[in-house]
């Protein structure tokens, strides 16, 4: 048993008690209704924390406004709100990195 | 023969855009197969994620067994990279430990959003809806709660969660036999950065939601080199309060 196994097994376990936090404990704790409204905003805010840096990073995850990136970016919120399509915006983002990848030969 | 009918109906033609509350009760079959279908479109994004995560897995020296079983037990993508980051540079146990924690507390936020849906539901439901509460099963789960006020809407996320569970297994297992053929200057992690973009833009549909996801943004973008990706939910928090603030005026 090498040591990878603990982290696998300690980060499984924390992160299945993280999961399970609020969909058992919900049963038990009365949430103010101002707190419930706030979660609504939840799935927005943070895909949208996670998707920004991404935008502004190359793929060694340094920020440097990363040009193809961001206007591969733009290009698919565009597809997505124009379409909702999501086989569209994720083929066309990929698409439109890749031309301009090519275009000015970066990575 | 007639619920069968209606099911693939359904599957092929789904309703577009209804604003009113459905409370249309379906068969927990077709609601669990909506859920798996509705999830089928972000695997183009998933999957490649999940081969890259196999090849880095090789490239820091993890075995396919262990590889594998992060996927089965771990089963988070970003906290999977960070790991076998962390593994190939020989950092120790508690530093990945706490990291991979860390990078996963998102899960709190989409434990609370869930929780209210879930409320009625047996312990062993509570227990299996919460290991596949993953960020794209969620995603389009929630989507889907927000619309639908259904006594079986669970297993919809059921159905949703084991898409995307299978789909991560089985490329992992894909990216741990085909091994360094896929070149990594592919740009493939880019795929889940634009699979959020398709679910986040059809969830903003009024001015505090949109605050919500540029303010999110821009937070995000300044706090992105802070440790431990604390950064991430320091921005959704920040988010958050924006859109509560803006609500009110």
């Amino acid at each position: 048993m090498t040591s990878i196994w603990y982290p696998i097994i300690f980060v499984g376990i924390l992160t299945f008690l993280t999961r399970l936090s609020f969909i058992v404990l919900s049963d038990m704790i009365k949430l103010h209704p101002r707190v419930r409204s706030a979660f609504r905003y939840i799935p927005i805010a943070v895909l949208s924390a996670i998707i920004f840096p991404e935008l502004v990073q190359n793929h060694d995850a340094q920020i440097l406004f990363y040009f193809p990136r961001i206007f591969a970016g733009l290009f698919a919120i565009l597809i997505a709100w124009r379409t909702r399509n999501i086989i569209l915006t994720i083929t066309g983002g990929m698409l439109v990195l890749y031309i301009m990848q090519y275009l000015f030969i970066l990575r | 023969m007639y619920e069968l009918s209606i099911i693939i109906t359904q599957l092929f033609w789904p309703e577009k855009g209804y604003t009113v509350m459905n409370r249309v009760e379906s068969s927990s079959f077709s609601e669990f197969l909506f859920g798996f279908r509705d999830e089928l479109p972000i695997l183009v994004g998933v999957i490649p994620f999940g081969l890259i995560f196999a090849i880095l897995a090789q490239q820091a020296n993890i075995s396919a067994v262990e590889a594998q079983a992060m996927s089965l037990i771990v089963f988070a993508g970003s906290s999977q990279f960070m790991l076998v980051q962390l593994a190939g540079i020989n950092a120790p146990i508690p530093v990945m430990v706490v990291t991979g924690f860390i990078i996963n507390l998102r899960h709190l936020l989409y434990s609370a959003s869930i929780a209210p849906y879930t409320r009625k539901l047996s312990y062993p439901w509570k227990l299996i809806l919460s290991y596949l509460l993953t960020d794209e099963a969620y995603a389009v789960t929630i989507a889907y709660f927000q619309k639908n006020n259904k006594s079986n809407m669970h297993w919809y996320y059921l159905g949703a969660g084991l898409a995307l569970w299978g789909s991560w297994q089985l490329s992992t297992w894909f990216g741990l036999l085909l091994g360094a053929q896929i070149p990594s200057n592919w740009s493939l992690d880019f795929s889940l950065a634009l699979t959020f973009i398709a679910l986040v833009v059809p969830m903003i549909k009024d001015r505090p939601s949109l605050f919500v996801a540029l303010s999110a943004g821009f937070v995000a973008i300044i706090t992105a080199n802070f440790p431990y990706k604390l950064g991430l939910l320091i921005a959704a928090l920040a988010g958050i309060l924006v859109g509560l603030w803006s609500e009110k005026n």
